[in-house]
């Protein structure tokens, strides 16, 4: 369809009102006008537009800072990445910088050079939905790391998996029709860490550590032993003001000996952006209004705050070749877009530190991922 | 105390953003006709203006330096890809950029473009009941064309001459009650 207006053909697929050709352009940018403004005005139930600022939120936060610090975050993403273990450590880090005195500090940061030498390291991502009764049995994510080396499969929608990591030559990933990306591999990187437009991990030091700083109120809890090993708990609520995307609250198992995040979690208690019930008055047809389209996604349930889930450690499981649960995806391929819509959105994510396996001598290098698929050490 | 930090302006151009979303999504599904890449122009287009924000003259209306950006990031896709804005000749561009600004300039002090959307809703009432049976599928309910006509058993050009009707309608109750105020 064309307008006769040099405006050319009009989307086909999507929910484009035509306009009359035979209107001057006057009316033509009144109509416009008229169909922008009730685009605006009939979206305001749907939760859209918090959704879009949730996802601003995050985006301005990866992107380059205003001048003065732009070389600076530079310099910082160059070293950095979305690394959940450092990511995790660095909220450890800063969860002590907030509590402690600086002797603390310098405690702590000694603590995270241990953590960054400890050499092989696995952590498995789970994510619950709201629509979840429980974590699921499969990892959403596997993150191994050695040094700076890294390793990230995560479990993408359609039964693909995305893959990226970092090795000596840098960060790289695998394309979704094959092939080893490494000039622009965060492209590739799946994005479930804002999944559902909700950030959950930072993607460098000087982000996380912004918006950790403000973002939670934290308290150290009563240490707790398990299997003869002593964990330090620390729970932390979002502060009221904090980046709605963070999770309502968080809390932290660290292994007191080694310092070591074994485990966190985040959970989501309230989501942005809910709409009314189904089926209630709309007041913008006062004269005989029909009811809205059903959400499309409820709020989770308001859960209590949790009060004291079963330790760390003594639950590792097997390595993954041991565990029947943990099987690779069928068909290789990379899913570089935002994590598979999950009903209601996330309730709660858990990052959990498993023994490493042995790995391959490449473990961390793309060559040894090229096929696209999850793969077993 | 020195210089406001990073977080701070964060903090101010989140305000800003928020303030002028609505406005800003309108304009874009303006331009678009569309909302099929609302999303992901909405966010590129506020991205880019956090980036530039150091260019912005604060003397100057935020609303209105965001439509510029929107309106070169539109039209740079639309070179590019196979994007086809509603509206693309520069004619239509500037009146419809005119129209916001005149829509803008109608609010009262403190008013938001939100809040002058909400005439819209006096405006939607008056509609004869046809119109607005018809608009409320084709908006509220995002319907398509075929399918209003469907549900309404009509022919799908009845309905796409109701609602370019109906839409002249609400543009002229709207430039009433601008005046009005």
């Amino acid at each position: 369809m064309n307008d006769g207006k040099g405006t050319g053909p009009l989307p086909k697929d999507a929910d484009f009102v035509a306009l009359d050709a035979a209107t001057d352009a006057h009316a033509r940018a009144d109509e416009l006008f008229v169909h922008g403004a009730l685009g605006a005005l009939h979206e305001r139930a749907s939760g859209a537009m918090d959704r879009r600022l949730d996802r601003l939120s995050s985006a301005i936060r990866q992107s380059p800072k205003e001048p003065g610090r732009r070389a600076a975050s530079r310099r910082l993403r160059r070293f950095s990445g979305v690394a959940i273990v450092l990511a995790a450590t660095l909220m450890t880090a800063w969860i002590f910088v907030s509590v402690s005195t600086n002797q603390a500090r310098a405690t702590l940061m000694a603590s995270i050079q241990a953590a960054r030498g400890l050499g092989d390291r696995r952590y498995e991502v789970r994510i619950t939905s709201a629509s979840d009764q429980s974590a699921p049995e499969q990892p959403e994510a596997v993150f191994d790391s050695n040094g700076p080396d890294f390793l990230l499969r995560v479990r993408a929608p359609g039964g693909h998996t995305a893959i990226a990591g970092k090795d000596s030559i840098g960060e790289w990933a695998i394309r979704r029709e094959g092939g080893i990306e490494r000039a622009e591999p965060r492209r590739a990187w799946p994005r479930w860490a804002t999944a559902d437009g909700e950030p959950i991990f930072a993607d460098s030091i000087d982000k996380l550590l912004e918006v950790l700083t403000s973002g939670f109120e934290l308290q150290i809890l009563d240490s707790e032993t398990v299997d003869g090993r002593e964990f330090r708990r620390i729970v932390g609520a979002k502060r009221e003001g904090a980046s709605r995307g963070l999770a309502d609250r968080v809390e932290l198992w660290i292994d007191a000996e080694t310092m070591v995040l074994e485990k966190m979690e985040m959970e989501w208690t309230h989501r942005p952006g809910e709409r009314r019930p189904a089926g209630s008055a709309d007041p913008r047809y006062p004269g005989g209004p029909l009811p809205l389209r059903a959400p499309e996604r409820d709020g989770p349930p308001n859960r209590p705050a949790l009060d004291g889930p079963p330790p760390p450690g003594g639950h590792r499981p097997p390595p993954p070749d041991a565990d029947p649960t943990f099987r690779p995806p069928p068909p290789p391929g990379f899913e570089g877009g935002p994590a598979a819509a999950r009903r209601g959105g996330i309730r709660k994510l858990t990052v959990s530190r498993q023994n490493a396996p042995e790995w391959a001598a490449n473990w961390f290098s793309p060559e040894a991922h090229e096929d696209g698929m999850w793969g077993v050490p | 105390m020195g210089h406001p930090s990073n977080e701070e302006h964060l903090v101010e151009f989140e305000q800003l953003a928020r303030l002028h979303a609505e406005m800003l999504s309108a304009y874009l599904r303006s331009l678009l006709g569309s909302s099929s890449m609302l999303d992901d122009l909405f966010q590129e287009v506020l991205v880019v203006a956090w980036r530039r924000m150091k260019d912005f003259d604060r003397s100057r209306p935020f609303d209105a330096w965001l439509r510029g950006i929107a309106r070169n990031i539109v039209m740079e896709h639309a070179r590019k890809s196979s994007l086809r804005p509603a509206a693309s000749d520069p004619r239509t561009l500037d009146l419809l950029d005119a129209r916001f600004n005149s829509f803008g300039a109608s609010l009262p002090a403190g008013s938001s473009f939100s809040d002058g959307v909400d005439r819209l809703l006096r405006c939607l009432a008056a509609l004869p009941a046809a119109m607005r049976e018809v608009m409320e599928l084709a908006y509220a309910r995002g319907m398509r064309l075929k399918e209003v006509a469907t549900a309404l058993g009509v022919e799908e050009e009845t309905v796409k001459k109701r609602v370019q009707r109906s839409r002249g309608v609400l543009a002229e109750c709207l430039r009433k009650q601008e005046s009005a105020s």
